[in-house]
């Protein structure tokens, strides 16, 4: 029996983890199209704005594969799998065999096919490495545009400003983390970042990006004409699964397109599982599969993938989407259905004398999704309830209970 | 393994653990100089009340626990040895993806540091500070192996 994971972060640690645990003899390989141990990405932003060193980031001790039995093989992208032999061929020539195979290869930032993209000084931030570059290239006091008001955006427009730049934001909406917030929410937000120092332009429609003789970036063009200057552009635009390689497996159609699994993580053909950034995510609320690229969503599917793939049965809970940001020290937090789209949810907000908002989305005396902006302690009672379906005897009672444990989750629930 | 079992039959709601907890956690361990001292020191677990019951709590170190899947620098970690889910607060940039997603609401916020606080099942003593403290046997440091199932079961979930 041998193990092969394609992809070194939370999903593929996680399930080599999980394999060990029940599996102590045979052997784990895991393939990595980077050179590096296994990182946080989600620290990037927080390398780039000087809150944590690279040592920092290493998510495992320096000894972890050889004390884990597992077999590191850096700098190995998958270029094709051949389920009917069982191989994975990668970009280097090399052939690994595999009896179950794990694909978390996680995801990619996506690059807009905008004119002058590739020139010098425009980066997107997803790897250790291109925090490196970011670090190198930028520079206080001058000028950055960052394009995307998402979270991951705002994140690295937080760290360019800690660094002394001038930070722009050119968001397409009408409002910053449109995924994840609401008006209302959003405008608070907007209000932090203004507070810091970072300038958010709201409608704007990149059209190009301008560089100088050298090539070199210079500046941001807009559709109404505005240009807006720049030494360092930031392109935010979402991430796309890493799956282009698996095009004849059949499993995908073309590149970019998310894994289907099912709750065990299997994909369509045997032996071959899926978890983390590059597959879909069993989604409570609506008891579907949708893409929620996720740190927790990936760590607890590759703790499910490890499971099935070592010969146990387990299956995937499922899960809510839900992220967490701070900006100017004032924390927010967002789960489940935020922005309901549908008839039949009660929106339940109110903002106190401190400035803390606190947001709820119900429906028939359950919850389904909230916002806490300022205030966000305990917040894990409501994911919970979501989570768990727990019925209230209405909206209004359930909106009205205190933020604690006995009022929320309730005793019986307690073991 | 040892759990922290509660009662919430027996918990009058003394909070004589909430200071226990926090005296351990002071850097004196001491109630008075910690008071004196002007020590800034917060209890790790803290007890609810509804007016019909009273419940102490404080990080169940659960079996899967949510906060260490959704721990993205690593400093929350589950020891497989003692089954505690231990805190590396040197590791914490303050992101609270655990506090969104902690189902007890067990974890705090430390706003002025940027890190969490929970319990730690206090490492330096023999049975947790609340344990000792709590003079109704509301709150008990036991081995689970000396319950049979159905009688930790009976222990945890009837009241």
């Amino acid at each position: 029996m041998a193990y092969l994971i394609l992809g070194n972060s939370a999903a593929g640690i996680a399930a080599a983890e999980r394999i060990r645990q029940i599996d102590k003899n045979n052997s784990i390989t895991i393939l990595s199209d980077e050179p590096h141990a296994a990182y946080s990405r989600c620290l990037t932003s927080y390398y780039l704005g000087g809150q944590v060193t690279e040592q920092d980031m290493y998510l495992r001790a320096n000894n972890f594969y050889q004390a884990m039995g597992i077999s590191f093989q850096p700098n190995q992208k998958a270029a094709a799998v051949n389920p009917d032999k069982k191989q994975v061929v990668t970009n280097q020539d090399n052939i690994y065999s595999y009896d179950k195979l794990l694909i978390a290869t996680g995801a990619s930032a996506n690059r807009p096919s905008l004119p002058g993209i590739e020139s010098d000084g425009v980066f997107s931030l997803r790897t250790m490495d291109d925090a490196k570059a970011i670090e190198v290239a930028c520079q206080s006091g001058r000028q950055a545009v960052v394009l995307g008001g998402g979270l991951v955006s705002l994140k690295v427009a937080a760290a360019l400003n800690q660094r002394g730049m001038n930070v722009t934001v050119l968001v397409g909406s009408n409002r910053v983390m449109s995924q994840n917030l609401g008006d209302t929410a959003a405008a608070l937000v907007e209000e932090q970042l203004a507070h810091i120092g970072i300038t958010v332009k709201k409608g704007t429609r990149p059209v190009s990006i301008e560089s100088d003789a050298d090539g070199t970036v210079t500046g941001v063009k807009l559709r109404n004409g505005d240009v807006y200057q720049a030494d360092l552009v930031i392109v935010g635009k979402g991430v796309r699964p890493n799956s282009s390689f698996l095009k004849e497996t059949g499993l995908v159609n073309g590149g970019g397109e998310p894994l289907k699994v099912n709750r065990r993580q299997e994909t369509a053909l045997q032996n071959i599982y899926a978890a983390g950034d590059v597959a879909l995510t069993y989604n409570i609320l609506d008891e579907n599969y949708s893409y929620s690229a996720i740190w927790p969503n990936a760590l607890e599917q590759g703790g499910v993938a490890g499971t099935n793939m070592a010969g146990l049965t387990r299956e995937y809970p499922g899960s809510i989407p839900m992220n967490s940001a701070s900006f100017g020290g004032v924390p927010v937090i967002a789960a489940g259905i935020t922005q309901p789209r549908a008839e039949g949810y009660t929106l339940i907000e109110e903002k106190d004398a401190k400035g803390n908002y606190r947001m709820l989305v119900l429906a028939d005396g359950r919850l389904v999704g909230f916002t806490l902006f300022g205030d966000t302690s305990r917040a894990g009672l409501y994911t919970g309830i979501i989570k768990s379906r727990k019925q209230f005897p209405s909206d209004q009672a359930l909106w009205q209970k205190p933020r604690n444990y006995l009022s929320l989750a309730g005793i019986s629930t307690y073991q | 393994m040892e759990q922290i079992l509660i009662n919430p039959d027996r918990c009058l709601s003394c909070h004589s653990c909430e200071l226990a907890c926090a005296v351990e956690h002071a850097l004196s361990k001491e109630l008075l100089a910690a008071v004196l001292g002007k020590e800034s020191t917060k209890p790790r677990i803290f007890v609810e009340t509804d007016g019909e019951t009273n419940l102490p709590l404080q990080c169940r170190h659960c079996q899967e626990p949510m906060c260490v899947n959704a721990c993205m620098t690593g400093a929350l970690a589950k020891d497989s040895t003692t089954g505690k889910v231990l805190f590396h607060q040197d590791k914490c940039v303050g992101c609270w993806m655990c506090v969104m997603t902690c189902p007890f609401g067990a974890i705090e916020q430390d706003m002025s540091q940027k890190v969490i606080s929970k319990c730690d099942r206090c490492p330096d003593r023999e049975q947790p500070a609340c344990a000792d403290a709590c003079p109704t046997g509301a709150i008990r440091y036991t081995k689970v192996a000396d319950f049979a199932h159905d009688q930790r079961k009976h222990y945890l979930t009837n009241w």
